[in-house]
């Protein structure tokens, strides 16, 4: 069997790929061994990643937590969902892409000096901007509050998260579990937008690539559209000026 | 539940108070339907056989039996309202001490003077017209419901007051962070006085708010002609469901308030503290729970760096203020709102565009914005939480004042007197000197959100009197 620290970097890097993408896997390890599994997981992201997330670092030193040595040194370290949404709204407002592209590198490891975003007339051409030259796939969330959340996740992130959330969505209903090399080939009705950046439309990318094999024919929606992030951040207007 | 002089206890419902700490017992209002408007508006006469000068003796003889210490039913009332308030003890304590002073002979009579006119109430006042007919005009009292807001136990004698000064007929819903002191003061009238008509001119009972079944029976134009309703945006457009024709609203609804401190206030050390004690107080004071209250504040210090600098170090000189006001005006905060506490450290940990000063401890927090805009969450602004906005002209604060705008505290004085032609343009209802948002207690001559509360609880009836040698008759033309 392999080590311990070589199984937790697996769990860690391929949740699904480790429990052989079975729901009875996940639901089988024993209590003892998901505890030191999930410390030594959470003890090894923090020590990639403190330094590497300035939002992350900021609030280590804040709340004064140098190290994971339990599971519950993690919560003060969980950002609230304030945290996607602590520019100034002006920002969107009035098209100031750069400086909103210089608050979300401080949630993120990718490097976004680079990026060029000169030019951008709004949301939607500055989030497609990231995803054409960044692996960052920005999940917004409605902004009817008057403020959108912007959460970066990338790729590697979104991957491992849908797949991983297959199995428990699959493997109890004896369905196969579908990887990206294995796709499912069934018919997909999702009674929505057939793309979007919310975090509720971003996996229609996933559902249509993983569940319909990639055939569009099979994929229905009921607006064959992209959601327009613009038109959904401005009726928060209403939100932001009302007492 | 006090009902026109008769104390009830009887029907009791369990009910719980905001803020979960308290549950209590009262009688049903459902159960007391039919007696708690006054269905016969003819019944009001009896308000007519009391003169002016012996409703101010009512009321200075109410006031002296509200002396706290004498008072049983004020003191139950302010323990309990511990449990239910927005604000901590020492602040609930020191507004039940002052709700006797309230209620001075020339503080009543100033209020009815200036809001609605003594000789009004008292009577017919003639009017000679160029047509040759003359017109009187007098102030009748009317029958209304009163949906009082809890933030301060003063906005419940205040209603009292109102409704026995205009010899009307009032039944207040005790509002849920504060179903006491309305019923104390009743029960204090009901000792002093049980059948004196402004005794029998007031009721008080608790029902849950949006109750709609009870409230569509109650709130019927032959059982009230207004309806008096304080509140949040959700409470008060809730009431407008009600509104027909012969039922009216008169609407205090929800209100920010906001402060302008002017360059001279950073022109010297001096200018500088004396501004920051003055804004403190206005954050500070009933621990923010008023809607007089400042929440954002824009300082003309300019946005260059020397701006931001005099900004942030005005904002430090306002926190130590905040901390250092008297315990009676202001205390480290009842219960930090969470959400706001996770939308001030957000902006914290960011840092490039907002300078939080405190807030670690749940005490309150000044943040200073680092660019010529408010925090995102301004309009969640409590808990002794404020935002100085640095801008650079002032006219950037009028873009920011709209019919949602009640208080606006100025520094200094003189910028005032520039200001107060064009703030109400923009929808700011009340202009004050820096450090006096919520002195005057409601007692501002009546004028209240811009609008005349008084004189809109009245009926302004006109007797119009003619005779046809001097005025021309139609039915000669």
């Amino acid at each position: 069997m392999a080590s311990l620290d070589s199984q937790v970097d697996q769990m860690v890097t391929d949740p699904a790929g480790y429990f052989h993408r079975s729901a009875t896997q996940i639901h089988s390890i024993s209590r003892d061994k998901q505890d030191i599994m999930q410390l030594l997981g959470l003890r090894l992201r923090f020590e990639q990643l403190r330094d590497r997330v300035p939002i992350l670092k900021k609030l280590a030193d804040e709340q004064r937590v140098g190290e994971i040595t339990e599971l519950d040194d993690v919560v003060p370290l969980l950002f609230s969902h304030t945290v996607y949404k602590s520019y100034p709204v002006s920002l969107l407002e009035q098209n100031r892409f750069a400086q909103l592209t210089r608050w979300l590198q401080k949630l993120t490891t990718v490097d976004l000096s680079e990026l060029d975003v000169s030019g951008c007339d709004g949301v939607d051409d500055w989030i497609g901007r990231i995803d054409a030259h960044t692996p960052i796939r920005i999940r917004t969330s409605s902004g009817t509050s008057g403020q959108m959340s912007f959460i970066p996740r990338t790729v590697r992130e979104a991957d491992r998260h849908f797949y991983s959330m297959a199995i428990g969505t699959c493997d109890p209903v004896g369905l196969r579990v579908p990887t990206p090399e294995q796709p499912l080939d069934m018919h997909l009705v999702i009674p929505t937008f057939r793309s979007g950046y919310s975090g509720v439309l971003r996996p229609n990318d996933y559902y249509r690539a993983a569940i319909a094999g990639g055939d569009e024919s099979k994929a229905h929606f009921l607006y064959p559209s992209q959601q327009s992030a613009d038109l959904m951040f401005s009726p928060g207007a209403c939100g932001r000026r009302r007492p | 539940m006090v009902v026109r002089g008769q104390v009830i206890a009887d029907n009791l419902v369990e009910i719980g108070g905001r803020g979960g700490e308290l549950r209590f017992l009262t009688p049903d209002a459902n159960a007391y339907l039919n007696v708690l408007p006054l269905a016969d508006p003819g019944r009001l006469r009896d308000l007519y056989q009391v003169s002016f000068e012996e409703i101010l003796d009512y009321l200075q003889e109410l006031g002296r039996r509200l002396d706290f210490d004498g008072n049983p039913y004020l003191q139950e009332a302010c323990g309990l309202s511990y449990l239910t308030a927005p604000t901590t003890p020492p602040l609930i304590d020191f507004t039940y001490r002052r709700l006797s002073g309230f209620c001075t002979r020339d503080r009543l009579r100033e209020i009815a003077e200036h809001a609605v006119g003594v000789e009004y109430l008292e009577g017919w006042v003639p009017i000679e017209l160029t047509s040759g007919a003359t017109v009187q005009i007098r102030c009748f009292g009317s029958r209304a419901v009163h949906i009082v807001a809890g933030n301060s136990p003063i906005i419940s004698l205040l209603t009292i007051v109102r409704n026995a000064l205009l010899r009307s007929d009032a039944i207040i819903k005790a509002p849920s962070n504060d179903p006491f002191t309305a019923l104390a003061i009743a029960r204090t009238m009901c000792d002093m006085a049980p059948d004196h008509p402004i005794t029998r001119h007031l009721a008080v009972a608790y029902w849950k708010g949006g109750d709609v079944g009870f409230e569509e029976r109650l709130y019927q134009p032959h059982n009230v002609e207004k309806i008096v309703a304080w509140g949040g945006f959700a409470s008060v457009k809730h009431v407008t469901r009600y509104i027909q024709p012969g039922l009216e609203l008169i609407s205090l609804d929800p209100k920010r308030s906001a402060s302008v401190i002017g360059e001279q206030a950073f022109d010297s050390e001096d200018e500088m503290s004396e501004a920051a004690i003055r804004l403190a107080t206005d954050i500070g004071s009933v621990n923010q729970a008023g809607c007089v209250n400042a929440r954002v504040i824009y300082a003309i210090t300019g946005t260059d760096d020397a701006g931001l600098a005099k900004a942030n170090a005005f904002g430090q000189l306002v926190y130590d203020a905040m901390l250092g006001l008297p315990s009676c005006v202001s205390t480290k905060p009842k219960r930090y709102d969470l959400s706001l506490k996770e939308s001030v450290d957000a902006v914290r940990l960011d840092g490039d565009w907002y300078h939080v000063i405190g807030g670690r401890d749940d005490e309150g927090a000044i943040i200073v914005s680092q660019l010529p805009e408010p925090v995102p969450f301004s309009a969640a602004l409590n808990d002794r939480t404020a935002n100085i906005v640095p801008v650079d002209t002032v006219d950037e604060v009028l873009a920011a004042v709209n019919a949602w705008t009640q208080t606006v505290g100025v520094y200094p004085e003189s910028l005032k007197d520039e200001l107060k032609g064009i703030l109400p343009l923009y929808g700011a209802q009340r202009l004050v000197s820096l450090g006096y948002a919520a002195a005057s207690a409601g007692s501002n001559c009546g004028r209240q959100d811009a609008i005349e509360p008084m004189r809109r609880m009245g009926k302004w009836i006109v007797n119009e009197i003619a005779t046809p040698d001097k005025v021309p008759p139609m039915w000669a033309l």
